[in-house]
């Protein structure tokens, strides 16, 4: 993630859309785009957002609109390196276990703590954007050590082979 | 009459920036105004999953208004309309509403003249 986190905010209650997207404007430099109903933010996933903030009742106005749950499944599978945080106005266990096993990073209650919370979510997921960085970096690492002990295992083999070095200890 | 709203958290979160306030209260107000219609005809209709669903929507709003017996009654309405249980209360609970949103709108709209 860097400085120009790219963030997508999508409720179909224009207050809320307004108080997350001026919370978060507030924060950093992010670049925040906005959408009432699930179906625009799909048609606008090729900007490949590090982070969709997802309002699980997107059907409330328009019965015939994507749910949450809809759109989450479809951002995760044309956008899987993007995180997706859920929103929703019900605190109820099940729908929150429902959105993690789709593969929602968090799920946020709205109410007065949200903002809060909203602001938390991003912070936990630079974090977890440095440690996947850092574990791409000890990968190569590591893969870089084993290249570097076969060779120098192979290059003892060919040496042995050429009686260019003994197994008696002291000089040849 | 005690207030109904109460703008410390929205004036909080806006940092003092009034414009904000303002901005707030005015997409309150107009959802208040859409809501409360489709509340009444929901309930006239008998259609709960409608009237469930508006609730919904005023119920987190109506929150950062301060308004905290106006979102336990939208909380108790989205409740009942969901499973279509204690209906003989709701009556009484859309007009209550009613009551908490025009006591809401009065105020508010006091507000916006005086800031």
């Amino acid at each position: 993630m860097s400085k120009n986190t790219l963030i997508f905010i999508v409720d179909d209650d224009p207050m809320q859309l307004d108080m997350l997207k001026d919370h978060l404007s507030a924060m950093s430099n992010f670049n925040i785009y906005t959408f009432s109903n699930g179906e625009e933010c799909l048609a606008q996933i090729d900007k490949a957002p590090d982070i969709v903030f997802l309002d699980y009742n997107l059907s409330n106005k328009n019965t015939n609109a994507m749910d949450g749950l809809e759109v989450l499944r479809e951002l995760k599978e044309k956008n899987p390196n993007g995180e997706v945080v859920m929103l929703s106005g019900q605190d109820k266990i099940e729908v929150a276990v429902d959105t993690m096993k789709y593969g929602a990073f968090d799920y946020i209650v709205k109410g007065e703590s949200a903002f809060y919370r909203a602001e938390k979510a991003v912070f936990n997921l630079y974090k977890l954007a440095k440690l996947k960085r850092d574990a791409g970096f000890y990968r190569i690492l590591t893969i870089a050590f084993g290249v570097a002990l076969l060779l120098m295992i192979i290059l003892v083999i060919y040496l042995k082979s050429k009686g260019l070095i003994s197994d008696r200890a002291g000089w040849i | 009459m005690a207030n109904i709203t109460n703008l410390e958290f929205i004036t909080g979160f806006s940092k003092g920036n009034m414009e904000r306030v303002r901005k707030y209260v005015q997409m309150f107000l107009e959802a208040s105004a859409e809501g409360m219609p489709a509340i009444e005809k929901a309930h006239a209709d008998k259609d709960w999953k409608t009237l469930k669903t508006a609730a919904h929507t005023l119920k987190s709003i109506s929150g950062y208004m301060g308004m905290t017996d106006t979102q336990n009654l939208l909380k108790k309405m989205e409740e009942n309309a969901a499973t279509e249980k204690q209906l003989d209360d709701m009556p009484n609970d859309v007009s209550l509403l009613r009551q908490h949103l025009q006591q809401a709108e009065e105020e508010l709209n006091g507000f916006l003249a005086q800031n």
